[in-house]
């Protein structure tokens, strides 16, 4: 026979909405840190070309100046530094619970880089430089939400 | 490493199931290498042939990803792949990365790499989608999707 038990839920609950905002505010500072960081590691690497080899164009001469991933594939060269300048992270928001922070790059052709086309090869460096940090940005999160816990 | 890519590549290109399998998506049957590419483009590309519109289909490894475990003793690894799919028809090119992702997903069409190489594949997981682009010269779409693999690597003393 069932015993007659009730579980009084709602301090719970009273609990976990005062626990919310201040996780909610760890995480966005975690996230804030996170785009930064991959920022950081998509814009590293992609030196200038010298002003002496931007007209002539010699494959042989301009790899020697690209930079080269852990994995031995090339980084994309920057010809103005235009584009390696209009990466940038987008300050972390929460909406309707959901917790966003973006990186984006200003340049229209930046698609074209990291997703090549027909003629050109694709020099990805958005996806690998969240790849790169994925383990970090997991560990720092977690962090975030363990402080907001013990706040 | 090696192993790993010849797999991922024969698994795609030697799909030749008539009618749903990539080579007849492709509409590159008779020729090789059967419009799938590694990188990029070998050569100049040919979207209409004699027998009608031809597609494309390039994978490539993202650079840069990481172990995946915090321990890195046991040596399990992950490896992030992008498939491409090129085609003047939109159509054509969601037909292409659905086989591609069947091909792919959960090892269904993948052999493991034999004895003697020195990778162990586990699983191969769907991760997402790149956005739609239009290609503006040759007038194609694509897009590409990205794939997460998990192996080991058997490391002995050489």
């Amino acid at each position: 026979m069932p015993a007659d038990i009730s579980v009084d839920l709602s301090g719970v609950f009273k609990n976990l909405t005062l626990i919310g905002p201040k996780i909610e505010a760890e995480v966005l500072n975690g996230l804030d840190e996170a785009a930064a960081v991959v920022a950081n590691h998509a814009k590293r690497g992609h030196p200038v070309l010298p002003f002496a080899l931007r007209e002539i164009y010699q494959p042989s001469i301009v790899d020697s100046y690209r930079e080269i991933n852990d994995d031995g594939s090339y980084r994309f060269l920057s010809r103005t530094g235009v584009t390696r300048n209009s990466i940038l992270p987008i300050a972390a928001t929460s909406r309707r619970g959901r917790l966003e922070s973006h990186v984006v790059s200003g340049q229209a052709h930046s698609n074209d880089l990291e997703f090549g086309t027909v003629d050109r090869r694709a020099f990805p460096f958005m996806r690998p430089a969240l790849e790169q940090n994925r383990q970090w940005i997991q560990n720092r999160l977690e962090n975030a939400v363990r402080r907001g816990l013990e706040r | 490493m090696k192993a790993l890519k010849v797999v991922i590549h024969t698994a795609l290109r030697d799909d030749s199931e008539a009618l749903v399998g990539l080579r007849a998506l492709l509409a590159q049957a008779n020729v090789t290498p059967y419009g799938v590419y590694e990188g990029h483009f070998q050569t100049t590309p040919n979207f209409k042939t004699a027998t009608g519109p031809a597609s494309y289909l390039t994978w490539q490894y993202l650079p840069s990803t990481g172990t995946g475990t915090v321990q890195s003793d046991n040596r399990t690894r992950e490896q992030a792949i992008a498939v491409t799919a090129w085609s003047e028809n939109s159509d054509t090119l969601e037909d292409i990365l659905t086989r591609a992702r069947f091909v792919l997903e959960g090892m269904r069409r993948v052999t493991q790499p034999d004895h003697a190489s020195a990778v162990e594949l586990h699983q191969i997981r769907f991760e997402g989608s790149g956005p739609d682009c239009f290609d503006d010269k040759w007038k194609v779409y694509y897009r590409a999707e990205h794939y997460r693999i998990y192996f080991r690597e058997k490391i002995t003393s050489v």
